[in-house]
């Protein structure tokens, strides 16, 4: 929100629909960028 | 004189909208132009009690009552859509992320001044609203409009009678008789006339200069 640019390092991408509206915290309004990276931090 | 019809006007607004923005519509006639942004367009639609992807409403038998938008009428979630809190929802309008807001307007100045929420001091409703927010938050704000009042009146004037919602905020004023920029230090620009409507008329029907570019 606060940020000029927003990056969003991510796991898995989904289709439009599969997330459940109610569990979305970021909104993509505030997301400029998507990565995907298969492996997380060394702690998930 | 002929002009655009509501319809008419709302598809003339829609047709500007870029693929991609985040547009937020008032409450009246701004609603409308929802339903004629081109189907193959993505558009993403805020309304400021919590909705991004708000979808157009619902067939009469599949109303949802828990899903309304911020004028309480029914809508649908686009695929993708999301909800949030209210606050965050004004922080997104607060914080700049929002490329349009659509409003109507009691009067418009050719300064871009507002006047949308009341027509006297002594109204106690309707009150202002979230259109204060969205006036000074958006990114761009465009008001559409009637050209005159139902009697006849300016809606479009060197300077608003009725208390500001926003100073200097609006860029572009679609109406039935066209579309106007507002451009600083100069006034209302004409982009476009309707079909059928002068220079002339739409001059004689405003209450400021109309420059052409």
């Amino acid at each position: 929100m606060a940020a000029d640019l927003t990056i969003a390092q991510v796991s898995h991408i989904r289709e439009l629909g599969e997330i459940v509206p109610e569990n979305v915290h970021t909104p993509g309004i505030f997301v400029n960028r998507v990565i995907q990276v298969d492996r997380g931090p060394d702690w998930a | 004189m002929q002009g655009f019809d509501r319809k008419a006007m709302a598809a003339r607004l829609a047709q500007d909208i870029p693929e991609g923005w985040y547009v937020n519509l008032g409450i009246g006639i701004p609603t409308m132009v929802g339903d004629f942004v081109p189907l193959d367009r993505e558009v993403i639609l805020h309304s400021e009690n919590g909705i991004l992807g708000m979808g157009p409403a619902p067939a009469k038998d599949r109303i949802d009552p828990w899903l309304v938008n911020a004028g309480k009428q029914p809508v649908t979630l686009r695929p993708g859509g999301s909800y949030c809190h209210h606050a965050d929802s004004f922080a997104m309008i607060r914080g700049g992320h929002i490329d349009l807001c659509v409003l109507g307007a009691f009067e418009v100045a050719a300064n871009g001044d507002i006047a949308n929420w009341a027509t006297s001091e002594n109204d106690t409703a309707p009150a202002v609203g979230g259109a204060m927010d969205l006036g000074a938050g958006a990114k761009r704000l465009w008001v559409i409009m009637e050209h005159t009042t139902k009697d006849g009146r300016p809606k479009l004037v060197d300077q608003c009678a009725y208390p500001l919602t926003t100073p200097r905020a609006v860029k572009r004023v679609y109406t039935n008789l066209g579309v106007f920029e507002i451009v600083p230090g100069k006034g209302f620009v004409v982009v476009d006339l309707a079909p059928g409507v002068t220079l002339e008329q739409a001059q004689a029907a405003s209450g400021a200069p109309l420059h052409t570019k």
